[in-house]
């Protein structure tokens, strides 16, 4: 699923970066010192934007012909790609495709990990990539708010993913 | 895989310090998000740039002791193995081209901070690795110990064959104005 070459970073079949989590946190605090509380827009419409470019890529890589996977299968196979982002342990706890309400979790999230002690959530960016990825993958309209934090004191990173209501 | 990145189960590490996986459509959403609703915002890149590889410079001396002291006492061999272990991290296929006490160059063959921009055909009139230049920069400067500024000179986001960067001492490029790549110099 990784392959490192002189460089060259694939992962999942697409082209990637090894960054260190702090290169995301001096950025994301150099926005908030910016932009106070809109910070939490701009990470997450940035996540969002992200994944659900990406994501049918990785769908192209989970479908095999003559077999198409279940939504809850894509969903699943999509966790198991974020798993190899070294951005902590991912997983997801709950699928309800009949009323779109899905519960996903990261264990020690690298990036909430620089944040502990802060007092309040901070993984919008990953908020806005489970929006979008889980949104791509089963052809939705989602959205995704983070419940728990690492950085809030909580064991787990919780995130909550419910349908986008079109009235 | 290659000494300088260690991977535990699935996690990657470089010199005992967690790494991340950012796939390069992400990064190129991430600046165009952040170039949207930010003034600056390539400033930003590169200051962020910077301060992180500074950052991974002093894992890097922490890490190997006094060899890491040893290697950083000659900055020609510093440079070159920074630009190695760079090399890993995917930004792109990194070399010297030029080391001199007044300037240093760098070349980036399909830069991964460009590749979006080629990839879906966007060209930009102007370079775009702002991360990058600020990552030479803050090498550099742990390597000269003084300031230094970095600039974008071709990025193949302009259609130009490689990316090349072009370093050189802070005092050197002041006077005002603007680079090719919005910084104020």
């Amino acid at each position: 699923m990784v392959s490192v070459e002189k460089g060259l970073v694939v992962v999942a079949g697409e082209r990637s970066v090894l960054i260190p989590p702090s290169f995301i946190t001096l950025l994301q605090d150099r926005v908030i010192e910016e932009k106070g509380e809109g910070w939490r827009k701009i990470f997450y419409e940035a996540g969002k934007k992200a994944m659900y470019n990406l994501a049918p890529t990785y769908k192209l890589l989970m479908l095999i012909p003559g077999n198409p996977a279940s939504k809850k299968k894509l969903i699943e196979e999509l966790v198991e790609i974020w798993s190899w982002m070294s951005c902590g342990r991912p997983e997801v706890t709950k699928i309800d495709l009949k009323n779109n309400h899905f519960v996903f979790r990261v264990y020690g999230s690298t990036i909430a990990k620089q944040y502990l002690g802060r007092g309040e959530m901070v993984c919008d960016y990953l908020a806005g990539m489970v929006a979008g990825g889980f949104g791509s993958v089963i052809n939705e309209s989602l959205k995704c708010k983070e419940v728990r934090c690492m950085a809030k004191g909580d064991e787990f990173c919780e995130f909550e993913v419910t349908g986008v209501r079109h009235d | 895989m290659t000494d300088y990145i260690q991977k535990k189960h699935k996690e990657l590490f470089i010199f005992g310090e967690q790494l991340s996986v950012l796939d390069v459509r992400s990064l190129y959403y991430l600046k165009k998000e952040l170039g949207t609703n930010l003034k600056g915002s390539n400033e930003l890149f590169y200051n962020t740039g910077k301060d992180a590889v500074k950052m991974m410079q002093l894992s890097f001396v922490k890490f190997l002791g006094d060899s890491a002291r040893m290697l950083m006492s000659n900055p020609e061999n510093a440079l070159n193995e920074f630009a190695e272990v760079l090399n890993y991290l995917g930004l792109g296929e990194i070399s010297i081209s030029e080391f001199s006490p007044k300037t240093m160059k760098f070349i980036v063959r399909h830069s991964a901070e460009a590749q979006e921009y080629v990839n879906l055909k966007e060209r930009s009139k102007f370079p775009v690795c702002h991360a990058l230049a600020g990552i030479f920069a803050g090498v550099c400067e742990g390597v000269s110990r003084s300031p230094v500024k970095c600039r974008e000179t071709s990025c193949i986001a302009c259609e130009d064959d490689f990316c090349e960067f072009v370093i050189q001492k802070d005092t050197l490029t002041r006077g005002g104005g603007n680079d090719r790549q919005g910084h104020k110099t």
